[in-house]
């Protein structure tokens, strides 16, 4: 990359105001969240229903820095916060050209529920789009998630009604979920979520290239990402800034600062991951043992649940290292003995171990396929999840004693942002999560969130100092229950579309 | 028995279009159907006896050749053992079991002269890798029914006791890698402390010359990618199209892809891929006629390093590939690419524009439409591929489950084991007394 580009990576102020927060913030001190998907009844009054929205959608500039000493002298909680975002056929709906559309990448034209894209995701069986309760292709077509993030309850009452209002033969909620993020952040199966988080280079000044994340900028292979156009004809008010691209003069940038956001409910089956874990215990060992149940689970995941990963910290005990990422597999796990090549973190970041290629090569490819996550958990806790980081304690057992056989209403609303999201997030579900020869390994996906079909067994290989052991068949323990594509726009695209005709 | 490839485009008649592709759809959907409810094992249906000694098969429907624009023509490519006669003697079968694919055919007159036709028609390869050109299909098997065998064993309670033996020899295995990567990575500063040669001369004559042969693996696949990278550069220089890689422009470069979604060109071969984990690749480009003879260079080299110094399961690093051939066709106007592959297309694209960008200029960069930039502007080079790439309407791996990766492991593991093992009990009683065989280096 050329040098003298380095010191002009820091977004300016004026992009800061023109990108919607998301981008740089999962918004940790707001831990209520309210999911709204929406369907445009009519195209007028949603455009002018959008219209009264937008002075409400938080951006990058409104945002600051979440550091030790303002959290404990803020004198009040930080304002709540808007996100908007829209599915191709909301685009359309909208009022967005055929033409246009036109510049949109295929995998987003399709959706996530057709006929291919569920082939790369491997969304069939329990987890097949007909059987989803959200973006289900039988259903009435989302045109807009929005994402409500309040410090509280009463605060986020305030805030829906506040969108909702206007909205009356504009915009009907098809759907509404509720999310949360608990203090200790950890989901379902008990284990610290959000740590490996890639650094976006416009914010911090380095890390992984802004134009993985963000339209508008350089990406990880030194070229701008195809961007979403509009004519010049369209836009005679120049609402949109005129693309800077050579190769297309007369066009408008729509895209530019926006880019798109990956949404799927995630259901997760604790009862039968624990379940599992505890009949593993008594196959191999003999006897059930909460710490042995809690090792077999942190190799499944690859981290502690504290959080702390295997390759750090093989013995979980250093509370201190609970947060470090910036670790590499070549120099202290380079045969797996630490985290099997098949554990979670390892599939969806492979950092410098792709085989065969050697390290440097695999830290090139694998920064071209990172994911900045957004999500939530939701439903109740099946158990006291902090248990888990003192498996020694009692109160763990009395836990697994009773295990429930049912699915729960609990799990994950996965929420990521990418600026392709075939080369980024179903690159990584394709080649690296649900990959059966991912690395070399033989017919196995990954354990937590694989999903295959049901003739093909799915056992973890665990490298240890001898040849290896492998777990018994796992079952899958998360089911897709809903899903969709979508684009979150900058502030001036939202204006342009909601822009008198 | 090497593997064998032979490609074929035959004209069609222009009326049976339509029924020979409904045929072959049929057939392939039969396919996928046994496929997937053989799912989990490494071997192919077995009632499907045209599939015999076969590695990969695709028929496509072609573009016309360009005297006869309203001809269509069919495209088969397969990888096989065996002879020629025999193979062709199956494909006969391939085209008549249960569906009429031959008698749509143009010039197909009955299975007594479908050799000869098949030959007419046939394409030699200007460049032809194969992963494992020495395994033949029973033995890649096996290899890997072996090892799932014993991975099967490994999930037992009693795993780390019933493999103690293995666990001891893996371990000096294991040792020895790291020592002979520690001393490759580290030469001046193992000459440094040559205290420590006892050990490795004592490695050494354990397994003194399997880690020859690694060092020589090593040394080759890494002279390897970087000398012919060095060719291939100088092959590419002085091009009339090509700039180089962002040669042409001043801040951050703007990819030339258009994403023009609905007049693209080429997406329907995307609709169609990832029903296994292995996928195919048939590419048709333009050659103007002054670039013919380049070609052919480059081509005769990609053969040459495919044959005799790539190691098996990798080209130039590139470990997803099982077979890759290029040929000139239409009198030399035409590239075809026809190669069988592991994982999607996105990945198979991005191994190579990590790994061998020259390669891909050196190949297509005087087809009309090539990004103007080379294949460093990715997604351009994307767009360019889909744009020239041919949707292929049937498409046969006989191991779908593995990958190259595993497919070399296997047989490693296999080989392995017969090194471990003690040679079987002799049968007759005057054997009997004799010592086993030890191996022991």
């Amino acid at each position: 990359m050329n040098r003298a580009h380095s010191e002009s990576v820091l977004l300016t102020q004026a992009a800061r105001e023109d990108i919607q927060g998301l981008v740089t913030s999962g918004y940790p001190d707001l831990p209520c969240t309210t999911y709204l998907f929406g369907h445009f009844q009519n195209p007028g009054l949603a455009r002018r229903w959008l219209q009264g929205i937008i002075p409400r959608v938080a951006t990058v500039a409104d945002w600051k820095p979440r550091s030790k000493h303002t959290a404990a002298s803020l004198a009040a909680p930080p304002s709540p916060i808007l996100q908007v975002a829209l599915s191709f056929t909301g685009l359309r709906t909208l009022g967005l050209s055929e033409q246009s559309l036109g510049t949109f990448p295929p995998e987003f034209v399709e959706g996530m529920a057709s006929a291919h894209r569920r082939r790369i995701l491997s969304d069939d069986g329990l987890s097949a789009p007909e059987t989803w309760e959200i973006g289900n292709p039988t259903q009435a077509a989302i045109h807009c998630l929005l994402i409500l993030n309040t410090a509280d309850r009463d605060g986020m009452l305030r805030l829906e009604t506040m969108v909702l209002d206007g909205s009356h033969g504009a915009v009907s909620v098809v759907a509404r979920e509720t999310g949360e993020r608990p203090p200790n952040d950890k989901e379902h199966f008990g284990f610290r979520d959000g740590i490996g988080q890639p650094d976006i280079e416009g914010i911090k000044g380095q890390g992984t290239k802004t134009g993985e994340f963000l339209l508008g900028y350089p990406n990880e292979y030194g070229y701008l990402p195809v961007t979403p156009l509009v004519s010049a004809g369209e836009d005679p008010a120049g609402v949109l800034v005129p693309s800077a691209n050579p190769h297309r003069q007369g066009f408008h940038d729509f895209g530019l600062h926006g880019t798109f956001l990956v949404y799927r409910k995630l259901a997760q089956d604790v009862g039968a991951f624990w379940r599992f874990l505890a009949a593993e215990s008594v196959r191999l060992t003999g006897s059930r043992s909460g710490r042995w149940m809690v090792e077999l689970a942190a190799k499944m995941v690859g981290r502690w649940p504290n959080g702390a990963a295997l390759t750090v910290s093989p013995d979980g005990s250093d509370p201190r290292l609970r947060d470090q990422d910036d670790f590499l597999f070549v120099v202290q796990d380079a045969d797996g003995q630490r985290c099997p090549f098949g554990a979670h973190i390892r599939r969806t970041n492979p950092r410098d171990m792709i085989r065969p290629a050697g390290p440097t090569e695999s830290l090139h490819m694998s920064a071209r396929h990172r994911i900045l996550r957004r999500g939530r958990r939701y439903g109740e806790p099946l158990f006291n999840l902090d248990l888990l980081d003192r498996p020694q304690d009692p109160a763990l057992d009395q836990v697994f004693d009773s295990l429930p056989t049912t699915h729960g209403d609990r799990g994950l609303h996965f929420l990521c942002l990418n600026t392709s999201i075939k080369s980024q997030f179903e690159f990584i579900q394709q080649t690296w999560v649900n990959n059966p020869q991912f690395n070399g390994l033989t017919g196995s996906r990954d354990p937590l969130i694989g999903n295959g079909p049901p003739g093909q067994a799915n056992c973890l290989f665990i490298p240890d100092d001898g040849v290896g052991r492998r777990t018994a068949p796992l079952p899958p323990f998360v089911t897709t229950r809903g899903g969709g594509y979508f684009f979150l726009p900058s502030l001036r695209a939202l204006r342009f579309l909601a822009r008198e005709r | 028995m090497p593997t064998d490839g032979l490609i074929a485009i035959v004209p069609v008649l222009p009326e049976k279009v339509n029924s020979l592709r409904e045929a072959v759809g049929r057939l392939g959907g039969m396919l996928l159907e046994s496929l997937e409810a053989a799912a989990g094992s490494a071997a192919p249906p077995r009632h499907l006896a045209w599939t015999e000694r076969l590695h990969f098969a695709r028929l496509a429907l072609f573009p016309p050749a360009p005297g006869r624009p309203e001809v269509p023509r069919l495209l088969l490519a397969t990888d096989y053992d065996g002879e020629w006669d025999q193979h062709v003697a199956q494909l006969h079968l391939l085209g008549s079991v249960g569906e009429r694919i031959w008698e749509c055919c143009e010039g197909y007159a009955g299975e007594a002269s479908f050799p000869e036709w098949i030959d007419a028609h046939t394409i030699e390869p200007g460049a032809y890798y194969i992963a494992f050109r020495d395994q033949d299909l029973e033995e890649l098997q096996n290899a890997v029914a072996l090892r799932e065998e014993f991975e099967q064993q490994l999930s037992r309670p009693d795993a780390a006791d019933r493999f103690r033996f293995f666990r001891e020899q893996r371990n000096v295995v294991l040792l020895s890698k790291r020592c002979l990567a520690f001393t490759l990575g580290n030469l001046t500063r193992i000459l440094q402390f040559l205290g420590s040669a006892p050990t490795v001369v004592r490695i050494l004559r354990q397994f003194g010359f399997r880690l020859l042969l690694q060092a020589a693996n090593h040394i080759n696949q890494t002279l390897g990618r970087v000398g012919w990278i060095r060719v291939l550069n100088v092959l590419t220089r002085n091009s009339p199209r090509y700039d180089g890689p962002g040669s042409s422009q001043a801040g951050p470069p703007f990819s030339e892809a258009s994403l023009n979604h609905p007049q693209r060109p080429g997406s329907p071969s995307a609709q169609v891929e990832d029903a296994l984990f292995q996928n195919q690749l048939t590419l048709v480009t333009d050659v103007p006629p002054e670039d013919v003879a380049r070609l052919k260079v480059v081509l005769a080299l990609i053969d040459l390093y495919g044959r005799n110094l790539s190691t098996p399961g990798t080209l130039v690093g590139i470990s997803t590939i099982h077979t890759v051939r290029w040929a000139l066709i239409d009198g030399d106007r035409r590239l075809l690419m026809v190669s069988n592959y592991d994982g999607s297309w996105e990945n198979y694209i991005d191994e190579f524009a990590e790994m061998i960008l020259s390669g891909l200029n050196a190949l297509w960069r005087s087809a009309p439409d090539y990004p103007r930039a080379g294949a460093q502007d990715v997604a351009a080079l994307k767009e360019f591929l889909r744009g020239h790439q041919v949707q292929a309407n049937l498409f046969y791996s006989a191991y779908p489950q593995s990958s190259v990766l595993n497919l070399k492991e296997s047989m490693e593991f296999s080989r392995w084991l017969g090194w471990l093992l003690p040679s079987p009990l002799p049968t007759s009683p005057a054997a009997a007394s004799s010592p086993h065989l030890e191996l022991n280096a």
